[in-house]
This record gives C-alpha cells, structure tokens and sequence, in this order.
C-alpha cells in the first residue's frame, strides 16, 4: 500500500479518527493499524514479521540478565538471518557458484520465488539498534509488547524508514494517551505531506520513465545523454526518496509524533563527510553509530579509520541490495570520504591549500555534486556493465561531440537545482513563510491554493503503479 | 476551520462544474483511446457521460453505437481509419445526419458488450440503433481464458449480479475475481473514479497538460501495412494462442457457453430495436489451412444457424472483405475498414436505421 493511493488515505483517515477520538486506546489503535499495512502486502510475512518481533521483544527482557548475551546473539543472529535469507541468499550464491565453479542447483527452488519482505532492511536495522542501546545501557527494554509493535512497526516508517531509535520514538509513544491534538502540529504534519506528495508525484514520477528509457538504452546513448540521464536521476532518487521521508515525517506529525529527519538539501554539500549528514541522516548515522564507530571509528590512528570508514561505506552499498552496483557505489562512497579525510590532513599540513572562501565553497559543491551524479550512475544501472558503459560515455572526451548537445535538458537539470535551492531557502524560513501565509493572506484565497495543489496532486498521481525506489531495499 | 470551509466549497464547485467544461473531443476522438483505457477501465465513464451529454445539448434523437472488440474499433489504425469515422464520413456524403458512437475496445468479448448495454443504459444513451461485431474465437471453448468478461467485470458484477455469479466460475478461473482487501481497494477506486468528477476526468486532463512535453510516441512502421509485406506473421500465427482463436472442435451453442449466454442476454435487451450483428472477415489466404476444416466450416454454420432464428439483423462477413485488405489474420489496413464501412452502410440503409 503506497502513501499516495486511495486505499492509504482511507486507511490514514480512519486511523487518525479513532486515534483522536479514543485517547486511552491509541497504542491498540496503531498497532492495529500498522497490522493491516504491512498485511495488505502479505499475510505471511506479515506473520514473520509479528514473530520476530514477538522473539526480539522477549529477549529484549533478558539482555541484562546472566543470559544476556545469549539472548542479544539470539534476537540478534535471528533479525540478521532473515534479512540473509531473504535478501542476500541468492545474491551468495549466485556469486558462490561463480567464482568457486560449484552448482547448487537452487535455480528452480523455492528461493528464486521469493518476493522481498516490506521494509526488511529498515525494521532489521531498527531492531538491532534496538537490541544494541539495551546492551550498551543507553535504553531500557520496552515493557509492553504493544509499544514494541508499535515501535517497530509504524505504518509511517516501516516501508522506507526514517530508521528511528528506541530513545526518541519509545518515550513519544508511551505518552501517545495523554497528547492532546495540537492544530498547529496537525497543518505542519498536512505540509509535510502535501510537499512529499508534490515530490514524488511531480518530479519524481514524472521523471522516472525518462529516466527508465535513458538507463536501458546505455549502448546508444550519446555522451550528452549520459549526462543527462545521471543528473535527471540524481533529482529523481532525491524527490523520490525525500518526497516519501517528508511524509513519513508529516504521518507521523498528524498523530503527534516526531520522526528523524532524513535529508536536509544534500546536493549543497560541499564534501562527503558534508554528504553524509544530509542524505539519508538517519542511515548514515546508523552505520557511523553500530559500524564504524565499534570498528574503532578515528580512535585507532588516521591508517585504521580510513579503513573503517571504507568497511562502513561498503557494508551501507550492500546494505541497499543485492547487486555489485551497489557494492560499488558504497566503495565509491567510502573512498570519496578517505580523500577527503587525506585531503584534509594535506590542508593543515600543507599551506598552499586554498583556505576557504564563498568561491572555494561553491567550487567545492559544484566539483561534490558531480561527484555524487557519477556516484549514482552505479546505484541506478542495470548491472555492472552497462554502469561502466555510461561512466565512460560521460568521462571519455573523444565521446563528447558539441552537436549531441541540448540546451533544454540542461535547463531541465538547472530547474531542478534551483528547486532544490528554493526547498533549502523554504526550510530555513519557513516560521516566517508560515507567519506570512497565515496572517497576510485571506481564508478564501489560502483555501484556492490548498484546493489547486490538492488538484494538480490528484491529476497527476499514479497511485499504486508508482512505488518508491527505497521501498525495494 | 474557515480555511477547510473554503476547500469544500471549491472542491463542489468543481464537482459539479468539471463534466460541463469538457468538450467530447477531449476523450473521444472517432473511438475510445484504447492507450488511456487499457490502463483504468473507469475512463469509460467519462466517454459516456460526455456522449450523453452531447446527446441532449444537440438534442440528437438518431445516433448509431457501435460495440465490439478490435475489429470494430478498427486497431491497428488510427481513429480517422476506423468504421466509426468512415461510417460518419458516408453519412456526411449523403447528407443524413446520423452521429456515429463507437464505444469498442481490443479485446471484448461478449460479457462486455453486454456489461456496455447496461452501462449505456445507466447514462440514458440509446441503443435503438446498434451495431455489434463478432469474432469466430468468441464462440470458441474456454479453457479457462479468454475471460467472457475481459474488461467489465467489476461493472457487471455491480449492474446484473445475477449474470455476473452465473459467469464467476469462468472469470475466477482466469483471475479476474478478486477477494479480501483486493476486491475491496478495487471496488473503492472504482467508486470514487466513478462518482468524484476530477477522479472521473484527470486522465484525460492530465493527458491534455503533459501533452507539450511528452516525447511524441514513434508511429509503428507495421500500422496500416498490408499482411503480405509481414514476413513475421505466418509463422507468428502457427502460435497455440492464435490456433486456439481457430479450434475447429464442435462449438457449443447452449448457455453453457458464457458467448451464447450473453448474446441471448444482450438480443432479449434488444427486443423491437434496429440491431445488426455482425461475424468479422478473416483473412481466408493466410489462414487457409485453418478455415478450410471441415469442423471449422461446421461451427460457421451453427452461428449462422443461431442467428437465423433471432430477432435481429445477421451478416456473416467471413468471407466478404478481400485478402489483400487485411493487416493481418483479422485486423483490416485503412482501406479494408472503408470497405467494411460500405457494407455496414449497407445494411443500415437496408434495415431503416437511417429513417
């Protein structure tokens, strides 16, 4: 069930009814909820996804005990296997037969059929730092299996994140009965969801099938549409995956809850590590906090860390799917991130480095940015080959012919960037947007904007033909 | 609050407005857009609602609808290559003012033409003058598909639900019969689509807005080609699918044949209305070895047979168009659509439709 379908918005309204209208049952109200979204997508892994929960939670009880650790490899050993089993076994081996000349003949087996759980990786990820916080004594275990349910299983999170910690969503839903309705949070959640809405319905989606024809056609595309196919993709993956954050955020808003924000207008960074706080947030952090830093994080001499944060950037590439695409764009990542790191050791050391400035900076994000459009090429080809058949099509000078060129397409990918650019200027302002636009302009003519995004969404929405791209990790 | 009080208000204005602001040619052209309705099924609506609107504004009391399958709707040509914009052309010629209204889509079958009748009903339009066309395969045993119901099950099932259990057993076997929360998100997207106008109209709309930076669609080169010049096609047509179109087994001719079931239904409905069904041309050279069997020939007769005793008009065109006008085993070029056009002009005349 997608965010953007009749069926949602029946679902969500219902929800929000109950939920307001019913104080002391809210918890049941949500857990039911949440129950039926992920059960639309299959009763059976619906059930899977109960018993995990249902095994993780008890053990979660015992972590401090003399059992503890048992327990903690236990809940821990079972999330990770069903994650394997359903999303990595084939991918191992598919690869094991190719580079050990074996054959296990699993090509008519059941495995070939299997259909990836809703939200594997997000809850997965979610649960183990669940787990992690107990043993590490930064959370104490849920007492209510309800609660848990609810906390793992948010219909506004579960599908595509944001990955949400115990310490900032457990506390908020304990106190979910006593929340009042707060209008002011009620038209910020509204907001959230009409620009998530407009994201994924008027750029992403109508970018993609662009994008989907460029992509498979890799062989003949020309150097110019190389380019072009990478950036219009770079805008495509960010409305997309930031369109569903938003309402994942502005879902959670309507019923008073406040969810991790997930991006904060990536595509102005000036550097990798830059990057990494402002897209995906709440991976990013996730890997730093349950990768890199028990790796050793800087702690262990400038040569270690650049190799964790490469074992870190690798392992949230595989963590995206099971493909060398991804690999690739995570090792791609981590090395961006060693250069950087070197190349700030370089700075201090060495004086003739440029030392800042507005032209440095905007140098450093245009040079990042392009960066980041050859980055995704991996993320977005159709295998190996033909990622590497763009990237040399885009990188090779004797590919480049001025005739291929079309200043259209590229004022195409300016507007984009200019959109990006008003979304960052929107955020930063926007309590005095919000003062504005409500003191300044009439109900009349407030309601005529609200009634024509409220068309326009309606027009061009897929509905459940469209899913978002992060649903499939 | 005063906000949300505005939002309704427009939000009706439009409802009620929306259906009086669109003009037909916005969703009809000559035909229903297959490339539209393919994808939602409820686009239907918004064609009928505007051929029924158009109906009482020019105040036309003589109009001719054309149901069928693929044929009818004269794939794989362009609308102004159809019968509908043929017929409409002969009618202009002699000066009679006769509106064409051709409502056939790829791939009806029976349980459609029928659901169609119920559903032209359901928005006042008349079929007081119908054409239906008719394939040999339609009469053909399903074993399980083709579903007898491609496209309507769902408007069936809402308008004759009677004729819908009757059928289930043959459209379950073919899928087209949803449970649980399936069923339910269907019925409700078919619902809302069906009664909330901009729902009703935005594929169309949306269609009109996109339409200066859609990348135009490359014409086919096999459009309007004659068969002969497909080289692909004989040995495309050995295909079991294509086979099965041309079973020479013993058809059935009772109810039990969901074909025979809905045609009865569809000829009780048209009892004291001028009705002329017709059984498509196929093209004889291409697919001699198919139609020269014995068995094949059989059948032929027994629809021949099933007609002669029905109260409406029968034209047998197995054999009327000439090979060289054919696109392939069934599907005319421009020119073979023209010349069924004349014969059905034909037979209108013949019948009084024109009266």
């Amino acid at each position: 069930m997608v965010f953007q379908s009749l069926e949602f918005l029946l679902l969500l309204v219902l929800t929000l009814i109950v939920y307001y209208l019913w104080p002391k049952g809210r918890l049941y109200c949500l857990a039911i909820a949440n129950a039926f979204f992920y059960g639309v997508g299959g009763l059976g892994y619906l059930v899977l996804f109960f018993l995990l929960a249902l095994i993780t939670y008890f053990s979660s009880l015992h972590l401090k005990g003399k059992r503890g650790k048992i327990f903690f490899l236990l809940a821990l050993g079972l999330n990770l296997a069903n994650l394997l089993f359903f999303k990595y076994s084939l991918f191992i081996l598919n690869n094991l037969e190719r580079f050990l000349g074996l054959s296990f003949g699993y090509q008519n087996s059941v495995l070939t059929r299997l259909v990836l759980p809703l939200g594997i990786s997000f809850y997965t990820f979610q649960i183990i730092a669940y787990l992690v916080d107990i043993r590490r004594d930064r959370l104490a275990p849920c007492r209510s299996f309800l609660l848990f349910w609810v906390f793992v299983s948010f219909f506004a999170l579960v599908s595509s994140g944001p990955i949400m910690r115990g310490e900032k969503l457990l506390p908020q839903l304990e106190r979910v009965k006593e929340q009042p309705f707060n209008s002011r949070q009620f038209k910020s959640g509204l907001y959230l969801l009409g620009l998530g809405l407009s994201k994924k319905i008027l750029f992403a989606d109508l970018l993609s099938p662009r994008v989907a024809a460029y992509f498979s056609s890799a062989p003949y595309l020309n150097s110019y549409q190389a380019w072009l196919a990478a950036y219009l993709f770079t805008f495509q993956l960010y409305f997309d995956f930031s369109g569903y954050s938003d309402m994942a955020l502005g879902i959670g808003r309507l019923f008073g809850l406040h969810l991790t924000r997930n991006f904060s207008s990536p595509y102005l960074s000036a550097n990798p590590t830059d990057f990494w706080k402002r897209w995906h947030i709440s991976l990013s952090s996730w890997i730093r906090d349950y990768i890199y830093i028990p790796l050793g994080g800087s702690k262990k001499g400038l040569s270690r860390q650049l190799i964790y944060l490469f074992i870190a950037m690798t392992v949230s590439g595989f963590w995206h799917g099971a493909a060398w695409t991804f690999i690739i764009w995570g090792m791609y990542h981590g090395i961006l991130l060693i250069a950087h790191k070197l190349y700030l050791v370089m700075k201090k050391r060495f004086s003739f480095f440029p030392k800042g400035g507005r032209i440095y900076h905007l140098a450093s994000v245009f040079i990042f940015f392009h960066l980041t459009v050859i980055g995704w090429v991996f993320f977005r080809a159709q295998g190996l080959t033909n990622a590497l058949l763009i990237l040399k099509k885009m990188l090779l000078v004797n590919h480049f012919s001025p005739s291929d060129f079309r200043p259209l397409g590229l004022g195409l990918v300016a507007f984009f960037y200019l959109l990006h650019l008003g979304e960052f200027w929107l955020r930063k302002n926007q309590e005095k947007f919000f003062q504005f636009w409500q003191q300044k302009l009439p109900a009349p003519l407030r309601a005529l904007a609200y009634t024509l995004v409220l068309l326009v969404l309606i027009l061009f929405t897929k509905g459940t033909e469209s899913g978002f791209i992060y649903a499939q990790f | 609050m005063r906000t949300f009080k505005y939002v309704i208000l427009y939000l009706l204005i439009i409802q009620l407005v929306l259906p009086l602001l669109v003009p037909l040619e916005a969703v009809y052209n000559f035909r229903m857009d297959y490339e539209i309705v393919k994808d939602r099924i409820e686009d239907i609506d918004p064609v009928l609602e505007q051929i029924s609107k158009t109906i009482k504004e020019k105040k036309q009391e003589d109009y001719l609808i054309i149901l069928g399958d693929s044929v009818a709707y004269s794939g794989p040509g362009g609308p102004e290559q159809s019968i509908s914009f043929y017929l409409s052309q002969l009618a202009e010629k002699e000066g009679k003012e006769l509106p064409v209204y051709n409502l056939a889509l790829p791939a009806m079958q029976a349980g459609d033409l029928y659901t169609m009748l119920l559903k032209l009903q359901e928005y006042g339009i008349s079929t007081d003058k119908l054409i239906i066309n008719l394939i040999y395969s339609g009469f053909v045993a399903r074993k399980p598909d083709p579903p007898c119901v491609f496209w309507l099950a769902g408007e069936l099932k809402r308008l004759d639900p009677t004729a819908y259990e009757t059928v289930r057993k043959n459209l379950a076997a073919n899928n087209r019969v949803d449970t649980g929360w399936k069923a339910f998100s269907r019925q409700l997207s078919a619902f809302i689509f069906r009664k909330v106008n901009i729902f009703k109209y935005k594929d169309y709309l949306a269609r009109k807005i996109l339409a200066p930076i859609e990348q135009p669609k490359g014409e086919d080169p096999t459009l309007g080609r004659p068969w002969f010049e497909k080289e692909f096609l004989p040995d495309l047509l050995q295909q079991p699918e294509y086979q099965k179109a041309f079973s020479d087994q013993a058809f059935i001719m009772d109810e039990t044949n969901p074909q025979i079931y809905f045609l009865q239904k569809i000829i009780s409905r048209q009892q004291d209305k001028k009705t002329l069904i017709f059984l498509a041309s196929v093209n004889r050279e291409l697919m001699q070895d198919n139609v020269e069997k014995a068995g094949y020939k059989k059948n032929l007769e027994l629809i021949d047979q099933f007609f002669a005793e029905k109260p409406v008009a029968y034209l047998n065109l197995h054999d009327a168009i000439p090979n060289e006008l054919f696109s392939d085993h069934l599907h005319l070029i421009p020119e073979g659509y023209q010349y069924l056009a004349e014969i059905l002009w034909g037979q209108a005349k013949a019948m009084g439709m024109l009266e």
